[in-house]
């Protein structure tokens, strides 16, 4: 019991490095989860943003900026132009449009010949494209109504109408792609918990085996066994409490609790506590020194979530990122995440939650053989 | 004696191989990892044809013909759109489903409009979207004006067949515009940040109330500022050491592209190392809290800042600048990725000498901050 | 003509509500070993804290070569040496370049250094181990290495703050034969322990602390002349009986008897042969006694006398 008892009196050491990584983790989470639309099984277009500097300020172009933001964010501040670039590479607008001026004016006169639209996007990105397309497709055709005898406003109101028109799309998958909330807010929580378990329980292991310490213990009346039980006992009820409380802030965060996605969620957070706990074992067979933890943490963290697509969704990864994410739990618990959004029982995901599990058994199993054979050479 | 002092300063940093080995193997290894994982992304952001099957579900040849002028006319600054295989609908569905494959099937139909068959949303089924959309609504038009305006049906015919554009498209400057780029900024960052572990212990050491060998130097006849001054030269060595390695390794090793001036990324990474070293010197002057507190402060600032700069979610450092832009002022992560960007997409220039000053002045103000509180010269207990 | 190296007038230190010090006066004179001998917690520490100006104290005045001791009397501090209590030396250098740092921070001769830093290894018997990290050093060795860190420089004042702290006796005799030479040399040393036989074998003149107060001084003859106690007549004996120890308490010179853990301690105040009268008193009344020896009083008896309590009692 006194192992037991003194975990947690050295864990308490560490309380201010987990409520730090607990409050970042919670941050990106709630970041994060601002940022996506609720289910939706039909066809939508994909908004982009769009900075636009109208220096005609006609109803042509007032038309066009209205019919953008119908599908589109316009931001029509007075940024600079550092600002524009910064909008630009960090995605959060595709283009920067220089509406001319005079340009309605030329528009309305059809002169054959018209003023242009300056667009500046990143060079080749598609979502600048798509934006383009958008601009041209609502100005050619108002132009085309024009010539065809009706006034600019009519011009304009059909052109919006029939733009608006998605009916000739069909969704042919089956499958109803769901995504709210939950998804985005689940997904990050692998880095939360491995953060947590990294710079708080894994340093506290790491003490109770170093050297002297462990040296002091392994002469004690306490069989090895029972301090190794105590030790995974203790460890194990600190990651009960931290899935708890991030289950609990995520449900919250989420709006959405004890439903039955949300089962099937919490049984793939708990299965990749347990990997995540048998990870945490196998690195304590290291013989790390437990101040290297927070760098440890980092990279662990950090390389897992990015290769898992805890942070970049995995279709976006690389074919070698993908290929080595496959190796790592995390990529399984998104992969479970990923199934579940698409509608999967507990069957579909069974073999996600089975891979998690088979790579911390196996990691488990690599470290406490490193650390028998570091032991036997210690000898 | 004071450089007897640096010397042995230098000497202590250099034999702390346990920090040393992690701070230089953060980047290499996640530097290594990012390259893995990033290496592809941006590629898969940029314009490629859009892959499309189309199906004729007319013998109609007018039609056939109209659509297939059309959809293979499409171009935006010189580049087709679509990449079209004509097939029987079964094939196309075959391959529309065998992980897209194909991204969308356009049919056209006995009534001369097209539709437009896709898996999931996104921007490929947005551009096609857009083409059967507009291909449409041409038809309709051409429909209601030949009924209520048929003098001037040929007109329109006339302007739905002249390829008219609306925009004159530009590109951005810049080196690397790879916005996954910033990843490698937060992430030299950080290191920079971490390699102020060296500069922690300086404050400790040097107080008597705080450490044995403080009691000892404080009892010798040699100022208080110059064990901090050595000590702060010393870490700084290292930390540049270091953050230098871990920079040539991801330049000429990964061959991650920062860039801007190779030179000028080099002497970022110093004046990134400065405000380290300045951080840590800082945050060890800090009170009388244990070694370990205050490590846990220096990991936290850290690892907040990197958070919020963008370190785990790239479009942070954004949302800060529009809804908190002072914290990026302030935050040595925001700051120190900030100038390897302005490096990046403005060149050596206003925007770089700006965040170099940031740099500069925060350091100033966190080494004459440290000195200021770690000048206690006498204590009321030990 | 005597010159005094450090003179503390009514020191005053308080921790909050207790007072660590308490109106202390001391006076060190050039060429003594001086002792300061008290219990843990009686103020030895803090009072060379105090000299060493590292710490605020609430009243009273110190000097040092007769001058005022200040932080920042950097001339003042580059006469002192310090040994401190707790073994502070930086784990990342080795033997020789801890003691070439510490003793950099008072010579700037590189030469001049080289050689002192030489001459202190040789002093403290560390030859070979000059390219040892401090963590494999024993804990003898490692008190010998914060030895040398404190006196390479050749000071005119060395603080010695209880260097034989948990060191084994052959390390100990070697510092305590060190100390020795060092005075012998020319240095004035104040050392600081609750080991009352090192204070009693290497100091010149002892001053016993308690509670913040100076409660006596002098030589170690002076302080033991100034007690009542001359001798002490110790007997291993099983199962006397109450009436003995009563009875001896009447005879000649005595003034008390214990009787503990089958051992008698007669202590007597002046005469001669008083061990005479113990052995005939058991004689007569047919004792058998294991032992019996006599004492003469040590410092412990002197503070014992004097604040009522012992010294060792204070150390459990």
């Amino acid at each position: 019991m006194i192992v037991f008892k003194t975990f947690f009196k050295v864990l308490s050491r560490y309380k201010f490095s987990m409520i730090m990584y607990l409050a970042i983790a919670l941050a990106i989470i709630t970041i994060m989860s601002g940022f996506n639309s609720s289910g939706n099984a039909s066809y939508y277009s994909v908004s982009q943003g769009i900075i636009v500097l109208d220096n005609d300020k006609s109803e042509v172009s007032r038309g066009l900026i209205a019919y953008l933001e119908t599908i589109n964010y316009i931001y029509e501040d007075d940024y600079t132009e550092e600002q524009i670039t910064d909008m630009i590479y960090y995605t959060k607008a595709s283009n920067y449009l220089i509406i001319p001026e005079g340009f309605g004016e030329a528009f309305l006169s059809d002169s054959g010949n018209p003023l242009k639209i300056e667009s500046t996007k990143e060079v080749d990105t598609r979502m600048g494209y798509t934006v383009e397309a958008e601009m041209d497709s609502y100005l050619k055709l108002t132009a085309n109504y024009m010539k065809g005898g009706y006034s600019f406003s009519e011009a304009d109101e059909l052109s919006r109408e029939s733009l608006a028109d998605m009916s000739a799309v069909n969704m042919v998958s089956e499958v109803v792609i769901q995504d709210d909330k939950i998804f985005t807010v689940f997904t990050i929580l692998p880095y939360a918990l491995l953060t947590l378990l990294c710079s708080a329980v894994l340093p506290v292991i790491l003490r109770f085996g170093t050297m002297l310490i462990s040296r002091r213990t392994g002469i004690s009346s306490l069989p090895s066994v029972k301090k190794q039980s105590m030790l995974a006992l203790a460890s194990a009820l600190v990651t009960i409490g931290m899935i708890c409380v991030l289950i609990i802030i995520s449900s919250l965060l989420s709006g959405e609790m004890l439903t039955a996605r949300w089962a099937l969620i919490a049984i793939d957070v708990i299965v990749f506590s347990m990997t995540a706990v048998m990870i945490i074992i196998a690195l304590s067979s290291f013989g790390i020194n437990p101040e290297a933890a927070p760098a440890i943490t980092n990279i662990v963290a950090l390389s897992f979530s990015f290769l898992g697509g805890i942070f970049v969704p995995i279709e976006h990864l690389g074919g070698t990122a993908k290929a080595i994410g496959q190796f790592l739990p995390t990529y399984w618990y998104s992969e479970a995440i990923e199934r579940i959004k698409s509608g999967g029982g507990l069957n579909d995901i069974a073999i996600c939650l089975g891979i998690q599990l088979l790579f911390g058994l196996m990691v488990m199993v690599i470290g406490m053989l490193y650390g028998r054979y570091n032991l036997r050479k210690a000898e | 004696m004071f450089l007897n002092i640096l010397c042995k300063k230098l000497k202590i940093c250099v034999n702390n191989k346990q920090n040393i080995f992690w701070t230089l193997m953060f980047p290499i290894i996640l530097g290594t990892l990012f390259t893995i994982a990033f290496g592809g992304i941006f590629e898969s952001y940029k314009f490629e044809q859009v892959k499309t099957a189309v199906v004729f579900d007319t013998d109609n040849e007018q039609v056939v013909e109209n659509a297939k002028t059309f959809l293979e006319g499409i171009s935006n600054d010189g580049k087709k759109l679509l990449d079209i295989q004509y097939l029987e609908y079964d094939e196309a569905e075959a391959l529309l489903k065998d992980g897209e494959k194909v991204n969308g099937i356009i049919r056209v139909k006995e009534d001369g409009k097209l539709t437009l068959d896709i898996l999931s949303n996104g921007v490929l089924s947005t551009i096609q979207q857009s083409i059967v959309t507009g291909y449409n609504q041409n038809v309709t038009m051409i429909e209601k004006v030949a009924k209520e305006h048929p003098e001037k049906l040929y007109e329109v015919i006339k302007g739905v067949s002249e390829n008219t554009s609306y925009v004159l498209p530009k590109s951005l400057g810049g080196d690397n515009k790879d916005p996954f780029i910033s990843y490698f900024y937060n992430l030299l960052a950080m290191t920079t940040l971490f390699a102020s572990m060296h500069s922690l212990r300086i404050g400790n050491n040097t107080q008597a109330n705080m450490s044995k060998v403080g009691a000892r130097a404080n009892a010798s006849p040699v100022r208080r500022m110059s064990f901090q001054i050595a000590g702060f030269i010393a870490s700084f060595l290292v930390s540049l050491a270091v953050v230098e390695i871990g920079l040539t390794v991801m330049i000429f090793i990964l061959r991650v592209e920062f860039g801007g001036n190779i030179l000028m990324i080099y002497l970022t990474s110093a004046l990134a190392a400065l405000l380290g070293v300045s951080l840590g010197f800082f945050v060890g002057n800090l009170g009388s809290f244990s070694l370990d507190k205050k490590e846990g402060i220096l990991v936290g600032i850290t690892l907040l800042g990197c958070a919020l700069s963008g370190l785990m979610y790239g479009d942070m450092k954004i949302i800060i600048a529009e809804k908190a832009p002072f914290i990026n002022k302030i935050n040595p992560a925001a700051v120190i990725s900030d100038s390897y960007y302005a490096l990046n997409m403005f060149g050596v220039g206003g925007r770089f000498f700006e965040t170099v000053m940031y740099m500069v002045g925060l350091s100033l103000i966190l080494t004459i901050g440290g000195l200021l509180l770690g000048r206690k010269v006498s204590y009321d207990s030990i | 003509m005597s010159q005094t190296v450090v003179e503390v007038k009514n020191l005053v230190k308080r921790y909050k509500e207790l007072i660590a010090l308490d109106n202390f006066n001391m006076k060190i004179e050039k060429g003594e070993v001086f002792g300061l001998l008290g219990p843990n917690g009686s103020g030895k520490t803090t009072t060379i804290n105090c000299i060493l100006s590292l710490l605020n104290y609430n009243n009273g005045e110190i000097k040092v070569f007769g001058e005022e001791m200040k932080n920042t009397r950097y001339d003042l501090k580059k006469k002192i040496g310090v040994v401190m209590q707790d073994v502070a030396v930086f784990d990342e250098l080795n033997v020789y370049d801890n003691i070439d740092y510490f003793c950099g921070l008072y010579i700037g001769d590189k030469e001049t250094r080289k050689k002192y830093v030489e001459e202190a290894i040789e002093f403290v018997g560390l030859e070979n181990f000059k390219k040892f990290r401090p963590k494999k050093l024993s804990g003898g060795l490692l008190r010998r290495l914060n030895i040398a860190c404190g006196i390479a420089h050749k000071p005119e004042l060395i603080i010695l703050d209880e260097p034989t702290v948990a060191v084994d006796p052959q390390s100990r005799n070697k510092i305590l034969e060190g100390i020795t030479e060092l005075n012998r040399k020319g240095a004035t040393i104040i050392y600081t322990s609750h080991y009352m036989e090192e204070v009693e074998q290497i100091c010149t003149h002892i001053l016993i602390m308690d509670k913040g107060k100076n409660v006596a001084e002098g030589t170690s003859d002076e302080l033991k002349r100034s007690i009542k106690n001359t001798e002490n007549v110790i007997v291993d004996v099983r199962n006397l009986d109450e009436k003995h120890v009563e009875a001896m308490k009447k005879l000649n010179h005595v003034y008390e008897v214990k009787y503990m853990s089958d051992r008698l301690v007669i202590k007597c105040a002046g005469g001669r042969h008083n061990i005479s009268h113990v052995i005939d008193y058991f004689a007569d009344n047919n004792l058998d006694y294991d032992r019996i020896y006599s004492e003469l009083p040590t410092l412990n008896d002197v503070f014992l006398e004097i604040t009522g309590t012992s010294l060792r009692d204070q150390e459990a």
